[in-house]
């Protein structure tokens, strides 16, 4: 595979990035900004498409419905807010969380809105009803929650109690893997077969869905206290982690060793989100986003 | 914010504060819906269409009481006052507020009043006056009509005092030019006034017409004479009280009915128009503009060329045109004039006289730091610093020196010597400084030792001021001498009295008062003795030989104590502050150590979550166990979320506290359940491959199986509630009586499964055990099955005491109770010795007969009722002797045991050997399947069965009802059978 190049650097105007986010095709991004503000773009021209407003204090994530119809996005204000893609209009605002949210997903099919908080709660919202409360929160975490999955029967939670919990809605069993050291960011490979979670010592590990075994570590980037973020790279087989000295780190899945440094300069990169099928993925650093990718054909052609 | 209420003023009224939940209404209050009220907050405007008004108290008339008459007042006594009704007295306050009829206020009186015209003060001075003759004749008295006082303004009354007379201006006396052109400007401000600014009243005519006179008598030219400048006013814009335009003054009545030519809209403006007097034209908006036409392009301001100057001076025209030319000859532009004294423009220049060592230098010039200085420079700057360096005398002074001035004892010889060294200075200087001369005055008196130092100070010190010259007639060196005398007494003295203290310096003396104890103390400290033995040892070796044992005891105390208190000073500090090389050097450490160290180990713990149904839904999952699960405690709904909720998430409260139950995938089902029961054995593999699942899982498990398998076998029979209660009772044993097995089950939980080979040896040895048997013992297999059936049967016939947990209850009283029974159960057992377990080969299997036989008795009393009445009624019809025997073994043995058993306390099993225990669960977990089976079998034969092992029991004595024991026969062929098959 030849190695990705930056095509796309994009300024955000919008204070510090908080996060960056994928559409559910990948054919949009979403940056959460610390100015309160979501802001839509088209990744391949850099185009601003929509800004969302609404939220009273920094947006932690935001995560687009699978019709891409609707997002929904966290903040630190305690409140979810579910916004109409096209009018730019928030549809509901939920505010039960006493903590400021850290992250939310759609599930599936985007009728289930999962937030994960700073209460260290998990709640589950039936976004499509008017309901203002959660069908289920879930207490079991010990410490803030930082990050969540969301399959189509799973919910994986990290915490910052090091544990990763996986509530299985099929089997109704809640399986928690304590790995010591708070996790930070969590991701999922594509067969749903393992995790892979950036912990806060500085070590990205693989960890394997079924047994709860950890089947590998990656080292090499510096995490300090920072909130660095992990991705999979589409094909399975590489592992992406931003890094405290502005670059982004790329391991081979299998043997653990690193690949390449993707340099962007000074600063903390910590959101990434990679491509959900292509070889695609965007850093964000500072007020910035770059977009990595594959030397597009034609330049090959003119080289 | 209490301070800033109170500094602070406040203005206005604040508006109420929004209630939380209060949407704060966009809407402002309709008209219709303001209601106006008055002072007394009542409404002001109602009825007929609002415009009612409110009269007298509370829309009552005049007062509380209504309107009240005048009261009578007999004139007999003394002659009633004349009446005087004025139309105040009919008045509401309200009229006579701000906005009522009869506003009072305060008003300019008439003297001070503007004069606003004709007759507007007078008439009302008339006015008045009518309201007030009281007179017999009715109406103003004529003279008051024809006498009119002359009433002046208070103004004009001052002015007319300073010499102004009606008609004249005020100020100094005009030429008749000055005096035109003073009119001619009035005239031309007031009409700019006019048609761009504001109506000017009344006065314009006035104005006017003095315009005009001057005019006539325009030709005459004398200088000599002045006159008084022309009254007049001060222009003062006039209040607008209309709505019109500016400067339209509307159609007044008057000219039209005085027939004038036209009609004066504009004043001025219409004059021209009407010279002419040939337009007719009524224009304004006033007339002939219809709602559809157009509005004139300017209605009000309707200017003529007239009032424009079209030349900058009009009277001297000659002289300008002369002037004009001449500037032309001169080439002076226009609008310019030559000046008529010419006088050059000289800057003039602002000096400073230069100090006399000023040195010019020129900035421009950057010259480098790196430069090399002229040296006279440098010798200056030198000499300037030199304080600098050698700092203000302070710290050029040498530790002996320093000593000597504190008073510290020193080796006199070496300080003498650098003394006479640092001594020379001030001899060359032989300038006395002024803190010498202080030193002078004090050196009589007692502050010899620090005179030196003040000396030496001042000879270092050139900034002070110097030039004075004292004392020189006395020689420095004499005077040196005698310092030194002195000083060498001072110290001396001080020595003395600072003896004791170089030895602990800094450091408390806590028993200074006793000056051999305190020296006891500081050897004390000295040999910092940790041990107390130590310390005795060594406070006797010091310690005299006079103090007795207590004494010694307590100064030894003492010094512990004293010695933890007082510590020194960097003892304490020490524990407080780490130097930064130590804190880096130990980061250094710890760093790689933390890396070496880092072997992350994942545990994984699986317990029971219930996602709701809800969820479940939204996620297209069924529910998990069809949504069976034990609910998660419903908190109450809580209808504010408040903070606490979710201080106690991390805690682990009994609400939410789950124990994380372990069971290792490797732990089968017991054996003996798989090989016996056919159809259970698939759900007990399921249960085998989800071994991960937590104790509660298995539970619903197992009872999903039980009922599935109740459904299957029994299928027109009705599951009786008793049976499907079984496993529920079964749980209930295991959760209240634990026996070993269960609390080694308890401690293996937290190990590793490596560990736990005991426990499960434990557990499935006594199966195998029991299989063992049964193969090897051929013969026994059939006494012991049938054994297992009256075990089989004693449980089945109890169910209901297992549901209560009678089963262990009873087997343990058995156990615990080694005498022969006595009181009613004599009865029971002494009828039935065949049935005691007769061999000791077989202990387990005749203690469980015997346990099946225990726990059969409280039943006997419940169930078989038709066969122990006989017992209970032959108890009644007891004779008196064998009642008090009965009586006397209740007092004996205690009273009777209830009928149905309650659940006896923790068995003891300190008494049971393990093994035993061991057996007698399997045992149970048997008797548990085998009765499961049965009861799936035939349900209806159960309740035969039950009272079959009694009569079985009593066989050998009574032998009775033997078409039952042939349909026992049967049934165990049956499960003879069965078992065959099983095989």
């Amino acid at each position: 595979m030849t190695a990705l190049v930056l095509k796309k650097t994009i300024d955000c105007n919008q204070g510090a990035v908080r996060a960056v986010r994928y559409n559910v095709d990948g054919s949009y991004c979403l940056t959460c900004g610390s100015d309160k503000k979501i802001k839509l773009w088209n990744p391949n021209n850099g185009l601003i498409l929509k800004t969302y407003g609404g939220h009273a204090d920094e947006v932690t994530d935001a995560a687009g419905s699978c019709d891409s119809c609707h997002i929904v996005s966290s903040s630190i204000d305690k409140s979810i807010i579910y916004w109409d893609v096209s009018t730019g209009q928030p549809l509901r605002r939920l505010r039960v969380h006493a903590g400021g949210v850290n992250c939310v997903r759609f599930n599936e099919d985007s009728s289930i809105a999962v937030s994960g908080s700073k209460d260290n709660t998990i709640m589950c919202w039936d976004i499509r009803t008017r309901k203002l409360e959660p069908i289920q929160v879930m207490k079991d975490a010990k410490d803030c929650i930082t990050s969540l999955i969301v399959t189509n029967y799973k919910i994986i939670a990290a915490s910052l109690d090091g544990a990763i919990r996986h509530y299985d809605i099929r089997a109704g069993e809640l399986s928690c893997d304590k790995i010591g050291e708070p996790v930070t960011y969590i991701a999922q490979t594509s067969d749903e077969q393992c995790i892979v979670a950036a912990c806060l010592d500085g070590v990205v590990r693989l960890i394997d869905n079924d047994s709860g075994d950890l089947l590998s570590e990656y080292t090499g980037h510096q995490a300090e206290d920072y909130h660095i973020e992990c991705g999979i790279l589409s094909n399975d087989s590489q592992i992406v982690s931003g890094s405290m000295e502005g670059c982004a780190v790329i391991w081979d899945l299998i043997e653990g060793k690193e690949i390449s440094r993707l340099n962007i300069g000074q600063g903390v990169v910590h959101s990434l989100t990679t491509h959900p099928t292509g070889p695609e993925m965007i850093l964000a650093k500072r007020r910035d986003i770059y977009i990595f990718g594959l030397q597009s054909n034609d330049n090959d052609l003119t080289e | 914010m209490e301070e800033d209420e109170d500094t602070y003023c406040r203005f206005g009224t604040p508006l109420e504060p929004l209630e939380e939940d209060e949407v704060p209404s966009k809407k402002p209050i309709a008209i219709e819906d303001q209601i106006v009220t008055d002072a007394n907050g009542k409404r002001r405007f109602h009825g007929a269409f609002t415009g009612g008004f409110s009269a007298g108290f509370w829309n009552t008339v005049g007062s509380l009481e209504g309107w009240k008459p005048q009261s009578f007042k007999s004139s007999r006594g003394e002659k009633a006052e004349a009446m005087k009704q004025r139309a105040v007295d009919f008045m509401d306050e309200e009229d006579l507020g701000e906005f009522g009829i009869a506003p009072q206020r305060v008003q300019t009186t008439d003297d001070f009043k503007q004069q606003d015209g004709p007759g507007t003060s007078a008439d009302q001075s008339r006015k008045r006056k009518l309201q007030q003759t009281a007179g017999p004749i009715p109406g103003i008295p004529v003279l008051h009509q024809l006498l009119q006082p002359a009433k002046e303004n208070i103004a004009i009354r001052l002015l007319k005092k300073m010499g102004w007379k009606e008609g004249q201006g005020v100020g100094a006396r005009q030429t008749r030019r000055e005096k035109k052109s003073a009119a001619q400007r009035n005239a031309r401000e007031r009409y700019v006034m006019k048609m761009y600014g504001c109506d000017m009243g009344p006065m314009q005519q006035e104005s006017k017409k003095g315009d005009e006179e001057d005019d006539d008598e325009s030709d005459i030219s004398d200088e000599e004479i002045t006159f008084a400048p022309d009254d007049f006013e001060p222009f003062v814009c006039s209040i607008k009280t209309n709505t019109f335009g500016l400067g339209y003054q509307g159609l007044s009545r008057d000219p039209v009915l005085k027939k004038q030519q036209h009609i004066n809209l504009f004043g001025n403006a219409f004059e021209v128009m009407g010279k002419d007097n040939k337009k007719l034209s009524i224009r304004g908006q006033a007339f002939g503009v219809g709602a559809l036409e157009e509005e004139d392009e300017d209605i009000y301001a309707r200017d003529d060329m007239t009032r424009y100057d079209f030349s900058l001076d009009n009277s001297g025209k000659s002289k300008t045109q002369s002037k004009e030319k001449k500037k032309a000859e001169r080439g002076v532009l226009d609008g310019f004039e030559t000046a008529q004294s010419i006088s050059m423009y000289t800057k003039k220049v602002f000096t400073i006289t230069l100090p006399a060592n000023f040195k010019p230098r020129n900035w421009a010039v950057r010259k480098s730091r790196f430069e090399p200085i002229d040296e006279n420079r440098v010798a200056s700057l030198r000499k300037q610093d030199e304080h600098k360096v050698k700092g203000l005398g302070r710290h050029d002074l040498d530790p002996d020196q320093r000593g000597q001035i504190l008073g510290e004892a020193s080796s006199s010889s070496a300080s003498t010597s650098k003394n006479d060294k640092v001594e020379p200075e001030p001899q060359q200087t032989k300038k006395k400084t002024y803190l010498e001369r202080i030193n002078e005055k004090y050196k009589s008196k007692e502050t010899p030792s620090s005179s030196k130092f003040l000396e030496k100070l001042a000879s270092n010190f050139d900034n002070f001021t110097k030039g004075e010259v004292l004392n020189e007639d006395k020689p420095a060196s004499q005077l040196e001498v005698e310092t030194r005398k002195e000083n060498e007494k001072v110290l001396s003295e001080a020595k003395n009295i600072t003896k004791g203290l170089d030895k602990t310096p800094g450091v408390f003396k806590p028993f200074a008062s006793n000056e051999a104890k305190q020296e006891r103390y500081e050897k004390f400290v000295e040999q910092n003795l940790k041990n107390d033995e130590e310390i005795t040892k060594f406070l006797a070796t010091i310690q005299p030989l006079s103090m007795n044992d207590w004494d010694r005891e307590m100064e030894k105390k003492e010094f512990i104590q004293a010695r933890n208190i007082y510590r020194p000073l960097r003892g304490i500090m020490s524990d407080r502050f780490v130097s930064e090389a130590t804190v880096i050097a130990e980061r250094e450490v710890a760093k790689p150590v933390e890396k070496t160290e880092k072997k992350i180990k994942i545990e994984r713990v699986k317990t029971s979550w219930k996602p709701s149904s809800q969820l479940c839904k939204r996620f297209n999952i069924a529910e998990p166990f069809g949504g069976a699960m034990l609910d998660e405690k419903k908190q109450p709904k809580k209808p504010r979320f408040s903070v606490f909720d979710y201080l106690e998430v991390s805690v682990n409260t009994k609400e939410n506290f789950v124990t994380p139950v372990i069971i290792p995938s490797k732990m089968e089902r017991p054996k003996p359940m798989v090989s016996q029961t056919q159809p259970f054995d698939i759900e007990a593999e399921t249960a085998a491959t989800t071994g991960r699942l937590s104790t509660k899982d298995l539970l619903a498990n197992e009872m999903k199986a039980s009922k599935i398998e109740w459904d299957r076998v029994t299928e027109p029979k009705s599951v009786s509630s008793e049976v499907s209660k079984v496993p529920t009772a079964q749980r209930k044993t295991s959760d209240k009586n634990k026996t070993e097995l269960e609390k080694k089950v308890e401690e293996m939980k937290s190990k590793h499964p490596s560990e736990k080979k005991d426990l499960f040896k434990a557990i499935f040895d006594t199966d195998s055990e029991e299989d063992d048997e049964d193969k090897s013992d051929a013969k026994q297999e059939e006494e012991k099955k049938e054994v297992d059936a009256a075990k089989i049967i004693g449980v089945e016939a109890h169910k209901d005491i297992f549901a209560s947990v009678k089963q262990s209850a009873a087997e343990i009283n058995v156990l615990r109770n080694t005498s022969p029974p006595r009181g009613i159960f004599a009865n029971l057992f002494t009828r039935k010795p065949a049935a005691e377990p007769p061999s000791e080969e077989s202990t387990q299997v005749g203690k469980a007969a015997g346990d099946a036989e225990t726990s059969k008795t409280p039943p006997k009393e419940k169930t078989s009722d038709e066969n122990e009445s006989k017992v209970s009624t032959r108890i009644t019809f007891k004779p008196r002797s064998e009642r008090e025997r009965s009586l006397d073994r209740e007092n004996l043995y205690g009273p009777q045991l209830p009928s149905n058993l309650h659940p006896a306390p923790v068995p003891s099993s300190s008494e049971m050997p393990l093994e035993q225990q061991k057996s007698n669960d399997g045992k149970l977990d048997e008797k548990l399947l085998k009765l499961l089976k049965k009861s799936k079998k035939e349900k209806k034969i159960i309740e035969q069965w039950v009272e079959k092992p009694s009569e079985r029991a009593e066989r050998k004595k009574k032998k009775k009802d033997k078409d039952k024991d042939k349909k026992k026969k049967s049934k165990k062929h049956k499960k003879e059978k069965k078992r065959h098959k099983d095989k």
